[in-house]
């Protein structure tokens, strides 16, 4: 039961990542790529990642790809504009990708992973246990994280303003 | 890790000052503030015993994250110094965005947040999140110029670039996980020593350097280090050129030197990238036109000579790295001092530009090729001496990646005499620049760090241990 | 765990290699950093399947950081992204080469 949803998730998220990439219209790409999260969503579950997977379902798809379908609409870039690269270009793309595959999965291929040293613990997924970690282990990361997002913050509202420049002379002498 | 809070409190109250009505507390409380932080961590860096790594299992490091020794010290103090210069130029490099300035402040601060985290990391999650502060609030100040569309290029280039670099970044750093099965350098340090490491280490660690190499600017991974350095605002690519590339090679110095620096199979391939980096940045920087292109292929060449000092993992090693970082980041910072004055006035950074200024600027010329000499590695200079001590510790593992960097200080010299001919035996042709009063201090303070590392290295020297 | 740990390695490698050949194939920059998100995903999930693996809850931790950073790289190069569009009217990364390398 569980191989055969692993297999069908793995099926779903590698055509739907495919899908993003070959999509002609961004916004088929977006939802190309929700798809694919919630895929991936399904195999946290599998792994007794449950709290991961609610997590990355609210992170993911609702706050990165509504920020994604929102600039899109913004802009209004759904239309399929893109010039065609050349399809030298195109090629070379696909082949350095399928090397790089070819390369990894070769490399990785019967490279022992250690065995667990810890006991199996099927709680390890839930909040208790990560809140644990989390505020022990890893909390000077969690309070640096926080720098991460002020410095994001203060960088997208700069970027955001509107520039002096654009604003009208009247306006100015009023300044 | 005090040094990072009070870092941290300082940029806040940057962003706060931009509510004031009066902006002229921002530059005195940056500048001020600064120097506090420098104080405290030269303070911390002299209590530090000689050696320059921690033994990792102890309770200063934060439950093995952030190891502040003396290694850290040392390079946060210099990227204190070089934020501190290259803030007393932004008096008027900021001009283009006035409104800003306070944000833009901030930012700088929060990005060097990042580097003192990166350079004191010792745990895989504080590498990856130092590389991320230190470069969003980058990704900002490269476009931080929204009027001009090069700017905007270059931090759509930045960004594309580092976004996917984080991507690389972070598949090395899980597959680490996968075959060793910590994040931790201690972990990851007996790992690699003990056991039979496994194929899949040995690719995460591939793909961790070969994301550094495209931080520090490394090639093949250098290509698009010269586009965003010229679209950046000048005040900016001295940071980026500086500070960023700073804390690049000493994060990936304390990681390679711990985790691969024993085992030879790896140097080969940077062996290799070494040479490749420093003929590429020299070559290339001889065709330019600009002067500020020329400086961005120069500082891809050095990145290469530095390189050096990561084949003979040792004390001296540590010391050649952060004494060459010292003399390059006092000169470049030096060298953009003067053509941000260009850059105002001319519009331009065409060699042209440089015309004459030893008539018209005689300070400003005489700085400017003192720190070009520097580059070059002319005694009796900071220059001179950091290549020495450097090629002369490289000496023991590969001398025919010695020649040819020697070779390439050769080459090095002819573009950047280019400059120091235009200055010195043209004729002027404009007017002379202004110089704002905290412009000729950087200058003054640039040739004082250019004369005093060079004639008496033993003050730093002595300082490492 | 039922599945294992190979199938996970095998299938986080194809996911990321999507996204890289997606970085490589791709003009429109929006469509660029989807496939950067595609990446990071397949490391979040890569990550999450040696944390069950080792039963070490630290790799399941590590995918929370690397969440973090993802909204805050996305909120800020969706705001260059706009500031880029507002001067060229495209976000064809084909058309910026101004800066000749």
């Amino acid at each position: 039961m569980i191989e055969i949803l692993f297999y069908v998730l793995s099926f779903v998220s590698i055509v739907t990542g495919l899908m993003v990439v070959f999509a002609k219209s961004p916004i088929h790409s977006v939802l190309s790529l929700i798809v694919t999260f919630f895929a991936i969503a399904g195999q946290y579950i599998l792994l007794n990642a449950q709290f991961l997977a609610i997590v990355h379902i609210i992170v993911y798809a609702g706050a990165i790809m509504v920020l994604f379908l929102f600039v899109l609409m913004l802009l209004n870039l759904n239309k399929e504009a893109e010039p065609n690269k050349d399809i030298a270009m195109k090629l070379a793309g696909v082949i350095s990708a399928s090397l790089l595959m070819v390369t990894l999965t070769g490399a990785l291929h019967g490279s022992v992973v250690p065995e667990a040293t810890l006991a199996v613990n099927t709680s390890n997924g839930l909040v208790k246990n990560l809140g644990q970690v989390l505020f022990k282990d890893f909390v000077v990361p969690f309070e640096i994280s926080s720098l991460l997002f002020l410095a994001a913050m203060a960088g997208a509202v700069l970027l955001g303003k509107k520039h002096p420049s654009q604003i009208t002379d009247s306006e100015i002498q009023k300044i | 890790m005090k040094a990072l809070i009070a870092l941290t409190i300082l940029a806040v109250l940057a962003l706060f000052v931009g509510l004031l009505k009066s902006r002229k507390l921002l530059l005195p409380l940056v500048l001020l503030g600064l120097a506090g932080v420098l104080a405290l961590v030269m303070q911390y860096g002299c209590q530090c015993e000689g050696t320059f790594f921690h033994q990792y299992l102890d309770e200063s490091t934060y439950r093995n994250m952030f190891s502040f020794d003396k290694f850290a010290a040392v390079f946060a103090g210099m990227m204190l110094v070089a934020t501190l210069l290259i803030s007393m130029l932004a008096t008027d490099g900021f001009i283009y965005n006035e409104s800003h300035r306070p944000e833009l402040f901030a930012l700088m601060l929060f990005s060097l947040c990042g580097g003192i985290v990166m350079v004191g990391s010792t745990h895989l999650v504080m590498l990856f999140l130092g590389i991320e502060i230190l470069s969003i609030p980058a990704y900002v100040l490269a476009g931080s110029n929204q009027r001009d569309s090069q700017s905007n290029e270059a931090a759509l280039k930045y960004f594309l670039m580092g976004a996917f670099t984080t991507g690389i970044l972070l598949f090395g750093i899980a597959l680490m996980y996968g075959g060793s099965g910590s994040m931790s350098l201690d972990g990851l340090m007996t790992y690699s020593r003990h056991s039979e490491v496994s194929g899949m280490f040995k690719a995460g660690m591939l793909m961790v350097l070969i994301a550094m190499c495209f931080k520090i600017g490394i090639a093949p991974f250098h290509f698009w280090g010269p586009d965003v350095y010229e679209g950046t605002p000048s005040i900016i690519t001295s940071y980026m050129a500086t500070v960023v590339k700073t804390a690049a090679i000493a994060a990936t110095f304390r990681f390679f030197a711990q985790i691969i620096g024993h085992d030879a199979a790896w140097m080969i391939s940077l062996v290799w990238m070494a040479a490749l980096t420093m003929f590429i940045g020299n070559l290339t920087a001889t065709v330019q036109s600009g002067f500020k292109r020329m400086l961005a292929y120069s500082s891809i060449a050095h990145a290469g000579y530095v390189l050096i000092a990561f084949f003979t993992p040792s004390l001296q090693a540590t010391q050649s790295v952060v004494f060459y970082l010292a003399a390059y980041t006092v000169a470049t910072i030096a060298c953009f001092a003067v053509l941000i004055g260009v850059q105002q006035q001319r519009k331009n950074d065409l060699f042209e530009s440089f015309n004459g200024l030893a008539k018209t600027n005689p300070l400003a010329a005489f700085t400017l090729t003192l720190a070009l000499l520097s580059l070059a590695g002319i005694p009796p200079l900071a220059g001179f001496f950091a290549k020495y001590y450097l090629f002369s510790n490289g000496w023991a593992g590969y001398p025919w990646l010695i020649l040819v960097a020697i070779i390439n200080s050769a080459i090095s010299i002819y573009y950047y005499f280019r400059t120091i001919i235009a200055m010195w035996f043209h004729e002027p042709t404009d007017e002379p620049l202004s110089f704002s009063m905290l412009q000729k201090v950087v200058l003054l303070l640039t040739l004082a760090g250019l004369f005093t590392l060079g004639l008496m290295p033993g003050l730093l020297l002595d300082f490492l241990g | 765990m039922p599945i294992s740990i190979d199938h996970y390695v095998y299938l986080s490698t194809v996911l990321f290699c999507i996204g890289v050949m997606g970085v490589l194939l791709r003009r429109n920059a929006i469509v660029l950093l989807m496939c950067v998100e595609l990446m990071l995903n397949a490391v979040n999930l890569l990550m999450a399947a040696f944390s069950t693996h080792f039963n070490d809850p630290s790799g399941q931790v590590f995918v929370f950081f690397i969440m973090v950073v993802a909204a805050a790289e996305v909120a800020v190069g969706l705001a260059i992204l706009v500031m880029v569009y507002r001067h060229a009217k495209s976000v064809d990364i084909g058309l910026f080469n101004k800066l000749k390398g």
